[in-house]
């Protein structure tokens, strides 16, 4: 790992430098911002719409678990999205370009320079996530006088790791194909191939997409299985991942 | 003891050989220019020799150490500067310089006065605070010149150093290139013949991925030297190119473009006789001599030759 502290902070630098940091704490925040206030208002907006044309809409009253469940739900699936979208060009961009091949010429080893891209991103999400995660939690208690702070904050861990794999994935994409569009489509089909088959019965109590399931009883507080064994497979593919863009980038010719 | 040693390195891509066998010794603290035209492998050579590129046959050593991929520590004492560099353009120049000094574990202060010290050598004293992407492409040449230069490499690779340079940017890179001959090893490649006649030690002449010929500047040009004759002539010389053509002395006549006169190029194969015989025959034939030299060829004519010669076998 010759580089790491070097290339990390050159990394977050660069987030910061190219306005990445903003865009995806705006993206997080709008829905931090925005779940709450939905989740509130949402039946009462309706039902000021029913009657009119002899339809009526009968809807419980929300409660903050609804807020909660409503702003994971959105933030899972456009974190995938900017999980991709940040990491889909971060090997092959700095290999198109040339600037991979004026690092590497330097005493820094090629798993740092992977690890350092990931380490970053992964930081730019997990402060879009705390910012929104915090609005979130505080639009909340303003609007419902209630919630659940601990079972938020496991749900928010558990949403970081994910997005962790999100990441390792397109990473892994980014330094096996030429082109950033093909990283980022061969992610998101994998991504969301692998959400798919959490549905299954028994393997699907093992894959990522349990760890948002997981996330969501917490929240609920309701005694559900707890998903220690998709953490595991998480933390597995997010070590298996790295690995295999490492082997890949060093086969690449620079 | 050579500070870059290779035998027989190959590259292939496919059925297309970049690079065929080559196999060459640069001394240390010399600079040697690798030369020959666009598409001969050059760049391909500079990859492998920094364990960009992986050879399809063959090794090579630099400062003692087989070059492999992706080994930091080899590349510690060396430096790059790649043909196109590029560099991050949300970076200003002094930052990047910065950058690569905490890369070589270089003290911040060290790093500081090394990367002022080297904008002001390449010239970019006054743009060092500037973003790269406002830089031009010679700017960012002779920044990459710099950060090549950032941790004083033992060896130095500069790939196609001058190419987007002006003329006055050119001369200052070759005269830091030549500021570097006691303390640097300096392997760059070019096809840009005078400016190996300027700064180079030694070379080596590369086409379509095969070595032609090594040699120093000099007894290149002792080699093929003083078997040209260059004449100027101030009336058409058809007739008297039959009559040399002729001669048992003579290899080769060939025109020379030359607007106020008729030039002629003598190649002979026996000098002793030319000498003797070709003031003679010019007398004999009422030519009026204008001009009568013996040449030393210049490294692109004797560049040339040799493409040619490979051509032809």
């Amino acid at each position: 790992m010759k580089g790491f502290g070097v290339l990390l902070r050159k990394e977050i630098k660069e987030q910061f430098r190219t306005n990445k940091v903003i865009i995806v704490a705006a993206v997080f925040l709008i829905f931090g911002l925005l779940s709450p206030v939905m989740t509130k208002y949402l039946p009462e907006i309706i039902n000021s719409m029913s009657g009119t044309d002899g339809i009526i809409f009968e809807m419980s009253d929300p409660v903050s678990n609804d807020a909660i469940l409503s702003y994971a739900s959105n933030i899972a699936q456009f974190g995938v999205l900017m999980a991709v979208l940040l990491a889909m060009g971060a090997i092959t961009k700095e290999i198109g370009s040339g600037t991979a091949a004026l690092l590497l010429s330097k005493p820094v080893s090629r798993l740092s320079f992977i690890v350092a891209k990931l380490t970053a991103e992964w930081l730019n999400m997990l402060l879009g996530l705390l910012l929104s995660g915090l609005a979130c939690c505080i639009y909340t208690l303003l609007l419902f006088n209630d919630v659940s702070v601990m079972g938020f904050v496991y749900q928010m861990l558990l949403m970081a790791v994910y997005f962790a794999f999100c990441l390792v994935i397109t990473i892994f994409f980014s330094s096996l194909m030429k082109s950033q569009i093909a990283a980022g489509g061969l992610a998101m089909a994998v991504i969301i191939i692998v959400s798919l088959l959490s549905i299954l019965p028994r393997v699907g109590h093992f894959l990522p997409g349990e760890l948002i399931n997981w996330g969501n009883q917490l929240v609920l507080g309701t005694a559900g299985n707890v998903a220690w064994g998709a953490l595991a497979v998480v933390a597995g593919l997010i070590v298996l991942g790295v690995y295999g863009a490492w082997l890949s980038l060093r086969r690449k010719e620079l | 003891m050579s500070a870059i040693r290779c035998e027989y390195l190959s590259k292939r891509y496919g059925a297309q050989v970049a690079l065929d066998g080559v196999t060459i010794e640069v001394p240390e603290r010399s600079i040697f220019g690798f030369l020959g035209p666009n598409g001969s492998g050059k760049t391909t050579m500079i990859k492998l020799l920094m364990g960009m590129s992986r050879p399809s046959a063959g090794c090579a050593w630099v400062n003692g150490n087989e070059v492999v991929a992706d080994a930091p520590e080899m590349r510690a004492q060396i430096g790059y500067l790649p043909d196109v560099p590029n560099f991050y353009d949300w970076m200003r120049g002094e930052e990047f310089l910065r950058f690569v000094g905490e890369l070589h574990h270089i003290p911040f202060a060290d790093s500081v006065s090394r990367s002022h010290e080297l904008l002001e050598l390449v010239g970019l004293q006054k743009s060092g605070k500037r973003k790269i992407g406002g830089y031009s492409r010679g700017m960012k040449q002779r920044l990459g010149l710099a950060q090549a230069l950032m941790n004083r490499p033992k060896v130095l690779f500069l790939d196609e150093p001058c190419s987007a340079l002006d003329p006055m940017g050119r001369r200052d890179v070759l005269n830091i290139i030549l500021k570097l001959r006691k303390s640097t090893t300096v392997f760059m490649s070019t096809h840009i013949l005078s400016d190996v006649e300027r700064v180079c030690d030694s070379l080596a002449i590369i086409n379509k991925g095969k070595l032609i010929a090594t040699s120093t500047v000099e007894a290149l040009r002792r080699r093929f030297a003083l078997s040209s004759f260059d004449l100027e002539l101030d009336s058409d010389p058809a007739e008297f190119i039959i009559l040399l053509e002729g001669q048992s002395w003579v290899q080769k006549v060939e025109k020379l473009e030359i607007s106020s006169a008729y030039g002629l190029r003598v190649q002979a194969g026996d000098v002793q006789a030319a000498k003797q015989e070709l003031p003679q025959m010019i007398a004999a034939n009422r030519l009026g001599l204008v001009r009568y030299e013996m040449t030393m060829p210049s490294l692109e004519d004797i560049f040339v030759q040799l493409v040619e010669d490979e051509v032809r076998s």
